[in-house]
């Protein structure tokens, strides 16, 4: 399985956020790749990431390949529904 | 890298843990109540490491003992109040160092709430109990207009990205009363519709940063013509200095009822 055909994930942070921490959690508790971009002291990346969000205004803000996908929320009820794996995971 | 946490308690209280995974150490923000926090401790295996207390109102000093239990943990709080589990007072300019954490947080006298009230200040945050809240600030109980006015100022000129924790989830009826005050206000109505979405979610909307409350905020905008001009209309009186604006903006949200 080529890792190359795993949408990428990002994850969008900022310090002391105990969402980000949880979603970093969960995500390492899985063994999925991510990288995560600290928005501290850039409001305008968090602006700008926050409108590629749909107007999103809280973070973590997390995207699985080029789909925003929510915060650690959404993310933490998708793997509960077990979608999580079928967007992250390369269907081949 | 530490974190900041919401411990809900009572009907609208948060008490903030600082945690540091996978350290064991919390340090435990305004515990009015110990239930939730004790679960938290013996699900994740933590120990209390410090414990910070704003002022000594019992939605947020009456959990302090039960959490402590036998343990000899530095509870500190503001020297000008009479807290029984207070045993490191601190006051305005002194230093809490957490040095399990890499943090010093300065001490800030911000009275108004009561007498002796304090906030904590990080890097880059601020623990600020009940004397700012998001969109809104603490009734004067033992203070008056004129310290608490002094007190907010004191905070509206940290940097702007600081954080602002603040004691109590009031962030939808605090945004209200401010489209009350300013109406065309467009970063407060989209704060607004933002609160309420992430309220029907279950979310909490602490912390804010200065910056949003600068905006927002009316309690910290009493020098903006806005403001000054609805509590002049409200007051049917010159309110020559902002101070005299806040003062009839904290009556108008006294009495105001939603």
């Amino acid at each position: 399985m080529a890792t190359s055909a795993t949408p990428p994930i990002e994850l969008y942070t900022r310090r002391w956020c105990w969402y980000c921490f949880a979603a970093r959690r969960l995500f390492d508790r899985l063994g999925v790749d991510y990288r995560e971009i600290a928005v501290d002291g850039q409001p305008d990346l968090r602006y700008e990431v926050s409108v590629r969000a749909g107007n999103w205004p809280t973070l973590p803000m997390i995207f699985i390949g080029d789909q925003f996908v929510g915060g650690y929320q959404e993310v933490a009820d998708l793997h509960r529904r077990g979608d999580l794996e079928k967007l992250s995971i390369p269907h081949e | 890298m530490p974190v900041i946490e919401p411990v809900p308690a009572f009907e609208d209280n948060y008490i903030w843990l600082i945690t540091d995974p996978p350290s064991p150490k919390a340090v435990v923000v305004d515990p009015g109540d110990a239930s939730l926090v004790l679960q938290i401790f013996e699900k994740r295996n933590l120990v209390p490491g410090a414990v910070l207390l704003t002022h000594h109102h019992g939605d947020h000093v009456g959990g302090v003992a039960e959490i402590l239990g036998s343990r000899k943990v530095p509870v500190f709080g503001p020297s000008g109040e009479d807290i029984s589990t207070v045993d490191r007072p601190v006051e305005g300019g002194d230093t809490v160092p957490l040095p399990d954490f890499g943090l010093d947080l300065e001490v800030l006298d911000v009275p108004g709430h009561t007498a002796g009230h304090i906030a904590y200040r990080g890097p880059d945050f601020a623990l600020v109990g009940d004397t700012l809240f998001a969109g809104g600030c603490g009734r004067i109980f033992e203070g008056t207009p004129e310290q608490m006015h002094a007190s907010l100022s004191r905070l509206a000129v940290l940097p702007s990205e600081t954080l602002v924790y603040c004691a109590h989830e009031y962030t939808v009826t605090n945004l209200r009363f401010a489209l009350e005050v300013e109406p065309l206000n467009e970063a407060l109505k989209a704060r607004f519709d933002i609160a309420q979405r992430e309220r029907a979610q279950g979310r909490p909307t602490v912390p804010s940063t200065i910056a949003e409350e600068l905006e927002t905020n009316p309690f910290l905008r009493c020098d903006k013509a806005e403001v000054v001009a609805a509590a002049e209309a409200r007051s049917d009186r010159d309110l020559p200095t902002a101070s005299d604006v806040f003062a009839v903006i904290r009556g108008w949200k006294d009495g105001w009822q939603g």
